[in-house]
């Protein structure tokens, strides 16, 4: 009902207003989005079911490692990384980036050691265990540029005895050489990764570690992955370890590079949260294109999106999707109880309302 | 396509229904309007440079634009299923990314950044002459906005630049009809006095 005609807009006629403000409002009318820039947009909006979209917002994405919980340690400082399994906050992209600035740095030497262990300590506290999901998760650190001038080292792992009923997993590696183990007391920066494995396979864990060299004119990128199953029995069985170590080459155009990818990660604040959301999509994109066919499939990735991104943008909709992937797999109970929990964490949400509704939820 | 299915909406769905959810096809009962189920991506399509302009003038500044407006469209996605056509659509992503730009203003608020008054990009260019004109514009309208009570900026925003009816203004913004009118000119006497300030500073008449 209008009990008035709207005034005309400032926009169509300001009358005798000021100058100023004429031009300034017509100034903001013609302000929009570039055609490109909606596309862009858009397509951010990536799909988490099918057509329907999710948006990225920055705000909320926690995009640097904010771990708290178990820390993987490393002997004699040489890597720091923070991880835990519950409070996990951590991008895939870095774990590129960290691959990407190996590769281009310099050597890269893949060493399997399926019961050799490599010789850094690597202690790794509260992982879920038991838990059939698996996660790709990396934690990145302040990185400070990769100084120039820098003779290839190639590592010698040790062969040690696999702890295999250690939970947690503590791995021993010795350095290899002085000079190709970042000083204990540099600026680690480290970036771990838990990468995707399915229930019941072995998870590997990436730790890569980029910290200056001994000596200043060393530069290095050192990965290690470790691979860990995901035993029922909550045993966590150490089965394999591999560890990827790259130096870079004296080459100025290599130390270049590196500083780039430094340089890179360090506005890493902003756009790391964006990146990290195309991540999250795209974790619950393939949850909900598996829900209809292989409910179970979608639950997992359902958790492994849990321990990725506990705090992430679209816990509600991995949660809601968590329900539904149960209750089409027939697990009923626990459906209802995740429901529950989802009702009483969320009681605002339209998907709380949908549930109270399907399962008679208070 | 399918969204996030409701649970309620999956279990009275008839056996062809569900093949087709399951197919990937949309579920015939999303959010209506006007009889027919609104897409999520028609909306964004439709909507989303309206809504981006909106932002803009709430004062998210042109660097945050981007974020919140896909802020604003996840909130539009987890409620469009319980968007129930009662208003226009419009005036429901306006409630929307009003309630999104106000959360944004606080953040900025706190982290006592300046939401406005940005350095225009761009070079200095003879042919970039009147993209700075037009920005030093922009920035202008943005300090003069943004120097109003959230809640008359409220009402300039939606009816002077989204062009809502008053009447949608008052809906979107939950007050009433009445008091959108005062504040609509409450907002445009506070303009009026700021620009005529900035021109007496500026020296011009």
């Amino acid at each position: 009902m209008t009990y008035h005609s709207d005034p005309t807009r400032w926009t169509q006629s300001q009358g005798d207003a000021p100058e100023l403000l004429r031009s300034a409002f017509d100034a903001g009318t013609r302000e929009g989005p570039s055609d490109f820039q909606m596309r862009a947009l858009a397509l951010k909006l990536a799909a988490v079911g099918g057509g329907a979209a999710l948006a990225a917002g920055a705000s909320t994405a926690q995009a640097s490692a904010t771990a708290g919980g178990g820390a993987l340690t490393a002997g004699g400082g040489a890597m720091t990384a923070a991880a835990t399994g519950g409070a996990l906050t951590l991008t895939k992209i870095a774990v590129s980036l960290a691959l990407i600035g190996a590769a281009a740095t310099g050597t890269v030497l893949w060493q399997r050691a399926t019961t050799q262990l490599p010789s850094a300590t690597v202690t790794e506290r509260a992982l879920p265990s038991g838990q059939p999901s698996a996660a790709a998760i990396v934690a990145p650190m302040e990185l400070p540029s990769l100084p120039a001038a820098r003779p290839a080292v190639e590592p010698t792992p040790e062969p040690t005895p696999a702890r295999a009923d250690a939970v947690p997993v503590v791995a021993q590696q010795v350095p290899p050489t002085a000079e190709a183990v970042p000083s204990p007391d540099s600026p680690g920066a480290v970036v771990a990764a838990r990468v995707v494995a399915p229930a019941g396979e072995p998870a590997a864990t990436l730790a890569a570690d980029r910290a200056p060299m001994q000596g200043a004119s060393t530069a290095g990128v050192q990965v290690a992955a470790v691979a860990r199953s995901s035993a029922p029995s909550r045993r966590t069985e150490h089965r394999a370890a591999e560890t990827v170590r790259s130096v870079s080459r004296a080459s100025a155009d290599q130390a270049q590079v590196g500083e780039t990818a430094a340089a890179d990660e360090a506005t890493m604040g902003r756009g790391t949260s964006r990146r990290q959301q195309v991540s999250e999509i795209e974790l619950l994109r393939s949850a909900r294109s598996a829900l209809a066919a292989r409910p179970r499939e979608a639950y997992r990735l359902t958790e492994e999106h849990r321990s990725l991104y506990p705090r992430g943008v679209f816990t509600q909709e991995r949660d809601a999707l968590a329900v539904e992937a149960l209750q089409r797999a027939g697990d009923l109970k626990l459906a209802r109880d995740l429901a529950e929990a989802f009702v009483k964490h969320y009681p605002s949400s339209p998907h709380a309302h949908r549930f109270r509704e399907a399962m008679s939820l208070p | 396509m399918s969204s996030l299915s409701p649970l309620s909406v999956l279990a009275r769905l008839s056996e062809p229904e569900l093949a087709a959810h399951e197919a990937g096809e949309r579920p015939p009962m999303m959010a209506h309007n006007d009889g027919v189920p609104l897409d999520f991506d028609a909306v964004v399509a439709e909507h989303g440079p309206y809504i981006w302009r909106v932002l803009r003038r709430l004062g998210v500044r042109p660097s945050d634009v981007e974020d919140v407006w896909q802020e604003t469209f996840i909130v539009v996605h987890r409620k469009l299923d319980a968007f129930e056509g009662r208003s226009q659509l419009r005036t429901w992503l306006s409630a929307i990314a009003v309630r999104v730009a106000s959360d944004y203003r606080n953040r900025a608020h706190r982290r006592r950044e300046q939401a406005t008054e940005e350095v225009p990009d761009g070079g200095t260019a003879a042919s970039q002459h009147d993209d700075l004109v037009e920005q030093e514009r922009r920035a202008l309208l943005d300090r003069l906005i943004g120097e109003l009570k959230p809640e008359q900026r409220e009402v300039i925003v939606l009816y002077e630049f989204a062009e809502l009816p008053m009447q949608e203004v008052a809906e979107a913004l939950g007050c009433p009809l009445q008091t959108a009118y005062s504040r609509l000119h409450a907002g445009r006497r506070a303009l009026e006095q700021a620009a005529r300030r900035e021109q007496a500073r500026r020296g011009l008449p």
